[in-house]
């Protein structure tokens, strides 16, 4: 029986190649299995003499051969032969015959892939990446078509799917949502308030933590943190259910995926992402609060206030406002990339990354066009 | 008859809070086709994993070898993994990796040999196994179903192991698939000296196939023996597995043989 490959203490020797030029003649000895050929590989590639004429090869002192080793030596007779020899080996057992047989018959090989040349590589990007945005809005397209007629009559809704979405989506993330948004809170009034201080301006603390928070910070810094958390994890599963066939099985039940899976995590993300952000909202001005009075001579009292008198009440609307089109976004694009996994493994990791990246950068772009479209034409 | 290339003593295996293996006694004799059965859910499966080292006993110990599992060093049983393969019920493909890829993987894992001559040797493993070159550049989701499981025995075939674990190989497969891949787990023992350990349902495999039999019921080794001697068993658990209707109209089929 053999001893542990790789182990120091293997009784078997080193697989070995010796070359009798003179006779013309190769002795194999030693362990040829597959953890040990490497040397002998190195040997056969470097040291084929040139030659012609008959040379044999002698396999009797080898102690192992396994199909590798077999290999190893149908390669050495290759070599010999493609430098000019004619190769016999020298009387090998029946059981042995059988294997070397094996590995000699091997020669058939696999046509290798197409393999496409950088031109058209970036032909099929842009393409791609242009079909990428039809394939996305029919994938819209095909979710208003399916939830419609269930949104039509809300008791047939999955409420059971959406509050357990809402529970992942929403609940889960208050503790994390509120302690950044804090955080938040401090580091900006501690940062503008030291400058608006040189200038005894304290008071203006309010307007600027009131603005900034309500109409920017709450929302975007929200819909940030549940893109990284809420869509990843609608990507995720719904790719891996697709790798798994789930996805299939639901479909041959007639019932769509869509309407199963999409649906409710799309209204509970709506339903959540505007909760979240008034709960950021009011852990950031609370970090900004706790700041202000203690470094910057402002009273809770005064804060709070001052804070209805200088940020007018559509401001906090003008944020709410936005969480549910962020929601729309990052629930949209975190499941449509899920659909995208076909075959492997890596693509669940490839698309969730994509669908974090993507999620936040329409969420950012969504957020500039907001910017521009209610300062200048609704003067918000 | 020499030592046996696993031996198996009292082993309590627990998963969550159930017991699925209760003072099992099991050996398994070097060189032969050792047939795992009993009913789905007696923990065959779980029985597999442990000898394959992917699960730690509870209590009792596994010997492979002649070295006990349980203290191995942690290179100790690096070396030991690279003497076993192990066909997954389910294939286990890597869907990242071309066929080709997943047989090559283990042998750029563990040997030191160059990038063509380890895609010869998979090539030869991905033959033995018994699929067309073709197949090879395929992705494991463009496979059927008797291709991955052609794919997954040439995978568990790439270090040329000598323990060669078979969990459910031919289930799923169509009946001269199922026979073709009998044949080939037999031609593979007997060319390259395998012991074989196969997890199976398939009577045909039971009575035409396996050397012994081992039948798990209650959380140990109920009865073992070759199919006839199982057929006439005392136990009544296995007497009613092998006396009910496909298992004797394989034996039937066996006995014309
Ligand atoms: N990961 C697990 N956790 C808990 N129980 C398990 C787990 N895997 C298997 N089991 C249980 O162990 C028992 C044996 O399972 P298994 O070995 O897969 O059965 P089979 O003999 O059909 O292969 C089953 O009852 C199963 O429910
Ligand atoms: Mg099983």
């Amino acid at each position: 029986m053999r001893v542990i490959r790789e182990t120091p203490a293997t009784t078997e020797p080193e697989p070995r190649l010796r070359w009798r030029v003179a006779q013309r003649r190769v002795v194999c000895s030693g362990d040829w299995s597959v953890a040990r050929l490497a040397a002998v590989e190195r040997q056969i590639r470097r040291n084929v003499p040139r030659t012609s004429g008959e040379w044999r090869i002698n396999l009797d002192e080898i102690s192992t051969l396994d199909t590798a080793g077999a290999v190893m030596v149908q390669w050495l007779c290759r070599r010999l032969r493609a430098a000019g020899a004619t190769v016999r080996l020298e009387d090998v057992s029946a059981e042995r015959n059988a294997v070397l047989k094996l590995a000699a018959s091997e020669l058939g090989t696999a046509p290798p892939r197409p393999r496409s040349n950088p031109l058209e590589q970036l032909g099929r990007k842009i393409t791609s990446g242009c079909l990428g945005i039809t394939e996305y809005l029919a994938f819209i397209g095909r979710l208003t078509a399916d939830s419609l007629p269930r949104m039509l009559r809300p008791h047939r809704l999955r409420w059971h799917e959406i509050a357990v979405e809402l529970e992942r989506a929403g609940v889960m993330a208050i503790p994390i949502i509120g302690l950044l948004a804090f955080l938040i809170g401090i580091v900006m009034a501690y940062q503008s308030g030291d400058i608006l201080q040189t200038y005894g301006a304290n008071v203006f603390l309010v307007d600027l933590l009131g603005v900034i928070i309500l109409r920017e910070m709450g929302p975007l810094m929200t819909s940030v943190i549940v893109a990284g958390r809420t869509g990843a994890s609608y990507t995720a599963q719904i790719g891996t259910m697709q790798l798994t066939e789930e996805i299939d099985a639901l479909r041959t039940m007639g019932i769509t995926p869509f309407e199963m899976l999409v649906l409710p995590k799309f209204l509970a993300l709506l339903i959540a992402l505007p909760l979240l952000t008034v709960w950021a909202d009011a852990m950031g001005l609370l970090g900004g609060m706790l700041v202000s009075s203690l470094l910057y001579g402002l009273s809770f009292e005064v804060f709070l206030q001052r804070l209805p008198t200088v940020v007018p009440p559509n401001m906090l609307w003008v944020g709410i406002a936005k969480a549910p089109v962020f929601a729309a976004l990052i629930a949209s694009i975190g499941c449509y990339q899920g659909f995208r996994v076909r075959h492997s493994a890596d693509e669940v990791g490839r698309y969730t990354t994509i669908s974090v990246v993507q999620g936040i950068f329409w969420v950012i772009v969504a957020d500039a066009v907001f910017s521009i479209l209610l300062f200048s034409w609704l003067g918000l | 008859m020499a030592a046996p290339a696993i031996r198996i003593r009292n082993l309590v295996t627990r998963l969550g809070d159930r017991t699925v293996h209760n003072e099992l006694n099991l050996d398994i004799r070097a060189g032969c086709l050792t047939a795992i059965a009993g009913s789905s859910g007696s923990g065959k499966t779980v029985l597999l994993r442990t000898m394959a080292l992917l699960l730690p006993p509870v209590a009792g110990t596994i010997e492979l070898f002649g070295q006990t599992t349980t203290t191995l060093s942690h290179s100790a049983e690096r070396g030991m993994r690279g003497r076993m393969g192990v066909m997954f019920q389910r294939g286990a493909l890597f869907t990242g990796m071309t066929v080709m890829d997943n047989v090559a993987f283990p042998l750029l894992e563990h040997t030191a040999l160059p990038r063509s001559a380890v895609y010869e040797i998979a090539r030869l493993k991905l033959r033995l196994a018994g699929l067309a070159p073709e197949a090879a550049t395929l992705y494991p989701s463009e496979l059927s179903g008797g291709m991955t499981k052609r794919a997954a025995l040439a995978r568990s075939l790439a270090l040329d192991p000598e323990l060669l674990f078979l969990d459910e190989p031919t289930a799923g497969l169509d009946p001269v698939g199922a026979t073709a891949f009998d044949e080939l787990i037999v031609h593979l023992r007997d060319l390259l000296g395998l012991t074989v350990i196969l997890v199976t349902h398939d009577p045909v495999s039971l009575w035409e196939i396996a050397d012994e039999i081992a039948f798990i019921g209650e959380g140990r080794v109920l009865a073992s023996g070759t199919a006839r001697t199982l057929a006439r068993s005392a136990e009544p658990a296995v007497r009613g597995y092998f006396g009910g209707t496909r298992m004797q109209r394989a034996r039937a089929s066996w006995d014309q043989e």
